[in-house]
């Protein structure tokens, strides 16, 4: 039970995405997501966790929405790229977008209020 | 310590965040473009579906085809429109938007700098005020007209309603799309104007006019050349005009050139011919139709199928504009290509501080008129537009001043005058509704099921002096001319059987349309003499006759070599010439030796027109392959003709052993003829390159670095049905998401065709995919 608690912020900060359809709204409850988050999650791999859990889920929602972008995979061939960038670019984009967002929030968090960050850091 | 290292990390942070968000304008920031709900993900596939939509006032029903093109039906003419602005707004709204705002001046709220400068040509014409002031007119004279256009409107804002966010250029600009107002409509009329109409030649035109004796003007850049095929009937017996003095001349270089290739470029190259039954093997008439223009994807028509309560009609239209500009109707079919008329004057000015022009014996100050041209993401900009009374102020690069007004800036009813001419029944009708068509001047051919065939020249013409041929004008002079007339030259049922136009002079009388003469004519006389050749022509022949890809000037160059010989150095590159037919195919290796021997002609005419004419304008191939091949004719001291020669086979032999050594024999025309289409927005990776393709500035099916045909339209009437066949360069769809973007390229580039469906009621439509029905 504690386990899950410990993942319900990362899990939040993946709704933003989704459901806004202004980006600066997107950038801005994503970061008071990771921002809040510092008072309930332990600062240990949160980078890396956030980014996994963007990875696998932004992975899925590509395989279902992804022939959305055909159109891109002739643009990379025109410009003599491979046309599987794509299937890189998009979830690994957006898995570091959304882990850095997130993690941004997470930090200044820790700045302003916390007092461990002599002992655990997040980057450790 | 590790608060530094928080502090690193965060900066880091920030700085991604920043990448993310910053804009290379014009082109949105990565980040929203690559998140799910607000980048492109975000953009559903169109899918197949039978739709319903509430509508209160309009109720059309649309079924759209596999191929794209709806078939819409509606009780009244105003439903159909409706129809036709949804889906107008439905595939090519981004198009549409473009337009408009180009002829607004509003580009760069899209683009940033990259359009100032467009913004800051188009803006002093005020055609924001210009359209809304025709559309009152409209709404006071042609009320019919006026409820058809907000019926079209009302339909491209329906769909806009609904549907902001499917096309992905939007997004790639981080924009959506603004409303649709009616007068809209009226301004691609000037787009179109531009694109046809505005070019001035008059500079170098001038130094011709003054720098030659009239013996060699007359040689070498004929204003009447004999024998010229005109549109219409002619004969040469053409008044010698008065002697008159012209304004000194004006050193210049380049100043004429068009650097925006979707503008005016000589040798646009639209066709349109027709033959009456008796020319053809089944005894119907045919109207065939191919104009040609900068192609983009998508490209500049889109075609579509109309039936209403007094209407029937199909064929293509202009996004924006509710009227089918080329196609039939169930009684006529007609055809469009550019008159290419002369609609600019230009006046030399004698100018005093940058701000006094002369003017009836008085130094007078310039009109200053100041424009905001909005910025995407910079600060506006402030344009200071001059005036005279003769025309907006343009200062060359040579600093010479000059007035210059282009005729097509003014109002024209010409959006009217197409929306009567696709109801006409006949050709009384057909010519009565063209009688106010002003701008651009188009060559409308016609025939109709009672097998009548015709042609018909329109618009609006300045009404210049009898003895103008082209030249300055005096600015320190009252202008005699700025007013246009309403012209209709036509001709109908001719003894030959058939009619035709390519963009040449309408008719070689004292009229001056424009200096047609310093460009070649050799499509014109190969239309003319296929036309004239055969009498059983069947829709395969005409479709192989748009295909056609015979250079004439081949024949004029092959004399050349006839009467001077060819030196045994460059007796291999022309051999292969000897028993060639002059067919520009792609995977010829004649015509690749051919085109490169004909541009090398071009460029010796360049260098002699400077050297020795003293002028900048080059004469076309044929007047200085005429010079080259007449022995009587001499310059003082020019180089000796056969020289010439000898200087073009040396480049040419060069050029192949340069890039391809001893096999240049393997090599083939497509090495140079390769076509590239840019999509609208011109991003890269967007276009598509297409080898394979042939023909080139003097062929039918023209391939030149600006002009290949946008589409190819034939129509077969007689009694008992229409037949028509078309193809369009690209597709219906304008967005790059639509399995309609380019669906047809590749039927365009094989010169195939596909057999459009014109019939009564939907019941008898096949192969349809979308139904979209307003209850």
């Amino acid at each position: 039970m504690k386990k899950i608690l410990n993942y319900w912020p990362y899990l939040i900060a993946l709704i933003p995405q989704f459901i806004f359809n202004n980006y600066l709204l997107i950038v801005i409850t994503t970061f008071l997501v990771g921002l809040t988050s510092r008072f309930y999650i332990k600062n240990k791999w949160v980078l890396v966790k956030m980014f996994l859990l963007e990875l696998l889920t932004f992975t899925i929602i590509f395989l279902i929405v992804g022939d959305r972008i055909f159109y891109l995979d002739e643009i990379l061939l025109n410009l003599n790229l491979s046309e599987s960038l794509l299937v890189i670019i998009f979830p690994i984009f957006n898995a570091l977008n959304i882990s850095i967002l997130f993690f941004t929030g997470y930090m200044l968090g820790t700045l302003l209020f916390g007092k461990k960050i002599a002992t655990n850091t997040a980057l450790s | 310590m590790k608060v530094i290292k928080t502090v690193l990390t965060l900066v880091l942070c920030i700085g991604w965040i920043f990448i993310t968000n910053y804009k290379f304008e014009p082109i949105n920031s990565i980040g929203p473009l690559l998140t799910y709900k607000t980048g492109l993900l975000s953009i559903p596939l169109p899918e197949n579906e039978i739709k319903e939509i509430h509508s209160n006032k309009h109720k059309p029903k649309v079924y759209i085809d596999d191929i794209g093109i709806p078939h819409i039906y509606g009780k009244k003419n105003n439903d159909v429109a409706f129809g036709m602005g949804y889906m107008h707004a439905k595939d090519r709204y981004f198009q549409m938007e473009m337009i408009t705002r180009t002829v607004l001046g509003e580009m760069s709220e899209v683009f940033s700098e990259e359009t100032v400068s467009s913004d800051s040509f188009w803006t002093p014409y005020e055609f924001d005020r210009k359209s809304k002031e025709l559309l009152e007119d409209y709404k006071k004279n042609a009320p019919e007209f006026y409820e058809y256009l907000l019926a079209y409107s009302e339909g491209v804002n329906e769909y806009l309603l609904h549907n902001k966010n499917t096309d992905p250029l939007y997004k790639i600009f981080g924009e959506t799309p603004r409303d649709w107002k009616p007068e809209y409509s009226l301004l691609v009329t000037w787009y179109m104007s531009w694109s046809l109409t505005y070019f001035d030649q008059h500079v170098g035109l001038n130094e011709v006019l003054t720098s030659l004796s009239d013996e060699e003007r007359d040689y070498f850049y004929p204003l009447h050349p004999k024998g010229l095929k005109t549109i219409l009937p002619s004969n040469d017996s053409i008044k010698t005009r008065k002697k008159k003095k012209y304004l000194e001349s004006v050193a210049t270089t380049n100043i004429e050139e068009n650097t925006n290739p979707l503008g005016f470029h000589t040798g646009i190259g639209s066709n349109n011919w027709v033959v009456n039954a008796i020319k053809t093997k089944n005894g119907k008439s045919i109207l065939a139709n191919d104009p040609h223009l900068f192609l983009t994807l998508p490209e500049a028509f889109y075609e579509v199928h109309m039936v209403s309560g007094s209407l029937a009609v199909y064929g293509f239209s202009i996004p924006g504009v509710p009227v089918i500009v080329s196609g039939h109707n169930n009684q006529v079919s007609w055809g469009i290509t550019n008159g290419e008329w002369d609609l600019v004057d230009r006046y030399q000015l004698k100018v005093k501080n940058d701000s006094l022009y002369f003017y009836e014996d008085n130094w007078v100050p310039f009109d200053k008129k100041q424009y905001t041209i909005r910025v995407k993401g910079k600060k506006d900009k402030l344009i200071n537009h001059k005036t005279t009374l003769h025309g907006k102020v343009i200062q060359e690069n040579n600093k010479e001043y000059y007035a210059q007004y282009w005729y097509a800036s003014d109002k024209s009813y010409s959006v009217k005058s197409m929306f009567e001419m696709m109801q006409s029944k006949n050709w009384d009708d057909f010519t009565s509704s063209l009688k106010d068509y002003g701008y651009p001047p188009q060559n409308f051919i016609y025939t109709d099921k009672n097998d009548n065939i015709g042609v018909v020249c329109a618009g609006k013409l300045p009404n210049r002096d009898q003895n103008y041929m082209g030249e300055l004008l005096d600015g320190t002079q009252k202008s005699q001319m700025r007013n246009a007339i309403d012209t209709l030259w036509y001709t109908q049922n001719p003894s030959n059987n058939f009619l035709f136009s390519g963009n040449q002079q309408p008719i070689q009388n004292n009229t001056y349309f424009g200096y047609h003469g310093l460009k070649d004519d050799y499509r014109v006389e190969r239309i003319n003499s296929l036309l004239h050749e055969k009498n059983d022509w069947g829709i395969d022949e005409i479709q192989k006759m748009q295909s056609d890809e015979v250079d004439l000037s081949f024949f004029e160059f092959k004399e050349l070599l006839d009467i001077y010989g060819v030196d045994n150095k460059y007796q291999e590159l022309v051999n292969g010439l000897m028993d060639w037919n002059g067919d520009m195919k792609a995977d010829n290796n004649q015509a690749l030796i051919y085109e490169l021997l004909r541009r090398g002609i071009e460029k010796e005419a360049k260098k002699f027109a400077k050297k020795y004419l003293k002028v900048n304008r080059s004469p076309s191939f044929k007047y200085f392959t005429k010079y080259l091949k007449d022995k009587e004719y001499v310059i003082a001291n020019a180089t000796p003709k056969n020289e010439i020669l000898n200087k073009v086979l040396h480049s040419v032999d060069s050029i192949l052993n340069h890039h391809h050594g001893k096999e240049w024999k393997k090599e083939t025309y497509k090495n140079i003829s390769t076509l590239k289409i840019n999509n609208i927005s011109f991003i890269p990776g967007l276009g598509v390159k297409i080898e394979d393709v042939g023909g080139n500035t003097n062929t039918i099916n023209m391939n030149t670095k600006y002009h290949h045909p946008v589409f190819r339209a034939i129509y077969e009437m007689n009694k008992e049905e229409i037949k028509a066949y078309t193809v369009l360069a690209g597709g219906q769809s304008g967005k790059i998401n639509s399995n309609h973007y380019k669906d047809q390229l590749e039927l365009w580039r094989k010169g195939k065709y596909k057999q459009s469906q014109f019939v009564n009621t939907p019941d008898e439509l096949k192969n349809i995919k979308n139904i979209i029905k307003f209850n």
